[in-house]
Order: structure tokens, then C-alpha cells, then sequence
């Protein structure tokens, strides 16, 4: 069958992948600490092209090679700064630089950038879904009313340390789990700072992303019409087979 | 189907309940004692199409995998609790909250609710009501004869009687939450407690934050109306971009439709 056909398909699926990668990130351009997917292609299936009617008609002239399929390859969460806005609420944080807040969910440990915690009703500081923020010693955090938070996580109550730092991590390989948390594998963070009253947009960038989906929905029309003319062209083939 | 239809059509549901969360806060941005609320949003679960980790060679494994994420999804409406503007109002039963806590009222049903509402009147049996009628806990009643009515930052209530002499009617108490954002909005300025907002503890005005009572004034909301706008602003841009997405996923679905002819 024609190859051409193969090849114009999986273009379109590709297409298709990014789309869905940009969707899900412009659903999320609102998502406080969320971070943007990006999608990679790669082509396989190499072939060599050579020339057998020149110099040496054994071995042919080496012409070149074309790459004969095109698969998404892989996605990835690009962990870049997003924008800091100021909230005036305590309990949101920021995280400035490297690096993941770390919150205990049903006994296992998960790490974010969304800082917009709360103080339940036993004092402790936990994220919208209730999972605890824990300090450096994997502790529960629990803080009093009007607490202030440095830069660097210590807790203060007044000007009296409360003896809780905010554990700050950076991760290897983060990859996501959901919900505004990550997995991955936890590293030292020295270069971050932490801003109280404040949350990170997502680093989601707009402008980016319609630029995206505009260059996927137009190679996929140009696709469709590669698979069309690729079908006129099988069907004039069996239309004159037909006639002799 | 794609996956990209659904996943932007939840941006565009998230950002229709930001706005309605907006309205709800511009609407009242001048009921006393309004305290705003804010919409937070959470991703969707990823579904993984290649695993990471899965060899894709002799000695290579995929580093990060490829995922599809499903969009997003409304996390909390938190209310955030700061200090509201106070003004001066000049009603003899008007008090406002310099700090953390809250009035009570007795409700119909005998249940107790809480309110940053200090618009108080009088009924026509002396007693101290809301505006709803709704009775101040702890009850108070002042003698119908009082030419003037004082309330300290402490909450003492005294009336000052025609003959000149000073009689004290009773004592204003305040309770505060341990997270007040986990009060239950019933309208009318009135919250319930929930076991999210642990249990009221109640306490003399004026100490240990409970805050101090201001008479002849009133708390404005705390809503902020330019950071309001800013957000009904980005509110309709991000709707647009995930319509956009949403038309682009159509288009794709109707391109594959006239694939064959």
C-alpha cells in the first residue's frame, strides 16, 4: 500500500497528541502553581536512499536518508518561574526559585507549587484537599493565628521562632500526579525564597500556546489533504487497471 | 473522541464559576461585612500513554514518559477572612470588629449563627436584634426610658437614664474560629460553624484577638475591586483561548469526517 498514506496519518495523530497537550494547559492557565506540558515528536524508521543506475550497480550511490514515521515521543512538565502575585492572605505562600513544598496525602509524601494553603481547625496549615504542608522534619505544621513566615520557611509567632521550618525541595525528575502535586526524586534546594501573601500563577504562556495550536491545526488540515490526494492517486491507479 | 474537547471545555466551565464567583464578590461589595471569596483551581488526573522508565533501547529508558493531563477542575471557594474597611456611621447600635471576631445571633430555629454584621437596632420590647429581627446572643435589653446608649471597646453596654445616672445593661462577648474559612455562608451575613471551622470559642472583646468593638461604625466588605476587574479580565481571556481550543478540536474531528469521499 502507499506508504505516503502511513506517513500523513501518523502526522495527524501526532496533531492530535499536541492538542491535547495544549488544551489541558490553557485549562490550567488559571491553576495557581501549575506547570506547562510540552510535547515532543520524534521521527523513526530511517531508510537509506540509494541510486543503482550510475557508477556501481550493485552497491548503488548513497542519495540520502528520510525518516518514514513520526511518533509523540514524550511530555514533559517544564518547571519554570511563573509569575508572582500578591494575595495579602497569610496563609498563601510563593515559592521564589527551586523548588517544591512538600504535603503529606494519605501517609505519602507529594510535593507543589500551589501555596494556598489553610489553617484548619486544628492550627495546621493544609492545602485545599486537606493534605498536611510538612516542615523539615516531615512534621505536620501547625501555626497560631497571626504567624509570619521568612524567606527562607522558618515560622515566627510575634518575633518567637515557633521551631517549624517550611520544607522547600527541588526534585529530579518531577513528573505529575494531579490535583497540583508532583512525584519525584527529592534533591536540595539552596536557591529559593519564600514569599508570604503571595501565590505563583502558573507558568502557563498564552500567547505560546495559541501559536501551538494554530501551527497544529493547520499542518493537520495540510495533512488531510496529503491523505486525499494520496487516495485520488490509489484510485486513478485501480481505475485504469480497470480499463485494460 | 479527543481528549482535548473535554479537557478544554473544563476551562472553559472553571473560568464560568470564576465569574460567577466575581459577581458574587462585586455585588457586594458594599454589604457590611461582606467577606470575599476566591476560586482555586486543581489539574485533572494523567493518564499515561507511555510509561516512563520503559526501555526504548538496549540501554535507554524514556526519562519522562508521555502523559495526557484532563483539564481542570474547581479545588476550593475560599473566603478570605482580612479586615474590612470601617466607617464611621454614627448609629448608636452600629459596632464594628476591629479584629478576628464575630457577633451572634439566635436563629428561628434556636440554632446560634455568627456575623461580621454590626447593624444592630432595637425591637420595640428593648431588646438588641439584627436587622433581621434576629436576636444578639448573649441578650441584651435596654431599658426603654435610656436617653443615650454606650458600648465600650469591651463590650460593656451601659444607658445613661433621664434622671442622669448610669446603668449597666449588660456584656457584648465575641467568639472567634480557628479557621474561619471554614465557616458555612446561610446568607443574610450569617455563617454556621462546621467541623471544618472547629467550634466557637467565646470571649471578652478587646482581648486575646478577639478584637475590639468600635460603636457608631460599621465594616464595609473586603472585597477589592481591582483585583475584581483585573481577575474578570483574565477570567474572559482564558475562557476565550480554551473556546479556541474547543473549535480547533471540532475542526479536527470534522477534518477526519470528510477524510474519505
Amino acid at each position: 500500500m502507499n506508504r505516503g498514506l502511513y506517513i500523513s496519518t501518523m502526522g495527524m495523530l501526532a496533531n492530535m497528541a499536541q492538542l491535547d497537550t495544549i488544551s489541558n494547559n490553557l485549562a490550567n492557565a488559571d491553576t495557581t502553581g501549575y506547570k506547562k506540558d510540552e510535547i515532543t515528536f520524534k521521527a523513526y524508521l530511517k531508510k537509506e536512499f540509494r541510486n543503482y543506475d550510475s557508477v556501481d550497480i550493485k552497491r548503488g550511490k548513497h542519495v540520502g536518508y528520510m525518516e518514514t514515521a513520526l511518533v509523540a515521543d514524550e511530555t514533559k512538565p517544564i518547571i519554570s518561574q511563573g509569575q508572582i502575585v500578591e494575595t495579602n492572605n497569610p496563609t498563601d505562600f510563593a515559592i521564589f526559585g527551586d523548588g517544591f513544598f512538600k504535603v503529606e496525602r494519605n501517609g505519602k509524601i507529594y510535593y507543589s507549587r500551589n501555596g494556598e494553603f489553610k489553617r484548619n481547625q486544628e492550627g495546621y496549615l493544609v492545602t485545599s484537599e486537606g493534605d498536611y504542608l510538612l516542615d523539615s522534619n516531615n512534621k505536620h505544621i501547625q501555626v497560631p493565628k497571626n504567624f509570619t513566615v521568612d524567606e527562607s520557611g522558618n515560622i515566627y509567632n510575634g518575633t518567637q521562632s515557633t521551631g517549624q521550618k517550611i520544607s522547600i525541595v527541588n526534585l529530579k525528575k518531577p513528573s505529575k500526579f494531579g490535583i497540583n502535586l508532583f512525584t519525584g526524586t527529592e534533591v536540595v534546594s539552596n536557591n529559593y525564597k519564600i514569599i508570604q501573601g503571595s501565590i505563583e500563577k502558573s507558568n502557563v504562556n498564552t500567547l505560546k500556546e495559541m501559536i501551538n495550536l494554530i501551527n497544529a491545526n493547520r499542518a493537520f488540515n495540510i495533512l488531510e489533504k496529503s491523505v486525499q490526494t494520496q487516495d485520488y492517486m490509489t484510485g486513478k491507479i485501480i481505475e485504469s487497471a480497470q480499463r485494460i | 473522541m479527543l481528549v482535548s474537547l473535554y479537557s478544554a471545555s473544563t476551562g472553559m466551565i472553571a473560568q464560568q464559576r470564576r465569574l460567577d464567583t466575581i459577581s458574587n464578590n462585586l455585588s457586594n461589595v458594599d454589604t457590611t461585612g461582606y467577606k470575599a471569596q476566591r476560586i482555586e483551581f486543581q489539574d485533572l488526573l494523567y493518564t499515561p500513554i507511555k510509561e516512563a522508565g520503559t526501555p526504548t533501547a538496549q540501554n535507554s529508558v524514556l526519562p519522562t514518559g508521555e502523559y495526557v493531563g484532563h483539564g481542570v477542575k474547581i479545588g476550593a471557594t475560599n473566603r478570605i477572612f482580612t479586615q474590612g474597611n470601617i466607617e464611621q456611621t454614627g448609629g448608636t447600635f452600629d459596632m464594628a470588629i476591629m479584629g478576628d471576631g464575630f457577633f451572634q445571633v439566635q436563629l428561628q430555629d434556636g440554632r446560634i449563627a455568627y456575623s461580621r454584621d454590626g447593624s444592630f437596632k432595637v425591637d420595640s420590647n428593648g431588646r438588641l436584634v439584627n436587622s433581621q429581627g434576629l436576636l444578639f446572643v448573649p441578650n441584651i435589653t435596654l431599658p426603654t426610658n435610656a436617653e443615650s446608649v454606650n458600648v465600650s471597646p469591651d463590650g460593656i453596654v451601659s444607658a445613661k437614664l433621664p434622671d442622669g445616672t448610669i446603668q449597666n445593661v449588660g456584656n457584648i462577648t465575641l467568639v472567634k474560629f480557628v479557621n474561619p474559612a471554614g465557616l458555612k455562608a446561610i446568607g443574610s451575613n450569617l455563617f454556621l460553624s462546621t467541623p471544618a471551622s472547629g467550634v466557637a470559642t467565646e470571649g471578652i472583646p478587646n482581648q486575646d484577638g478577639f478584637g475590639s468593638i468600635e460603636q457608631g461604625s460599621l465594616e464595609k466588605s473586603n472585597v477589592d475591586v481591582v483585583k475584581e476587574m483585573v481577575n474578570m479580565i483574565v477570567a474572559q481571556r482564558t475562557y476565550d483561548l480554551n473556546a479556541r481550543a474547543v473549535q480547533t478540536a471540532d475542526d479536527f474531528l470534522r477534518t477526519v469526517g470528510t477524510l474519505k469521499r
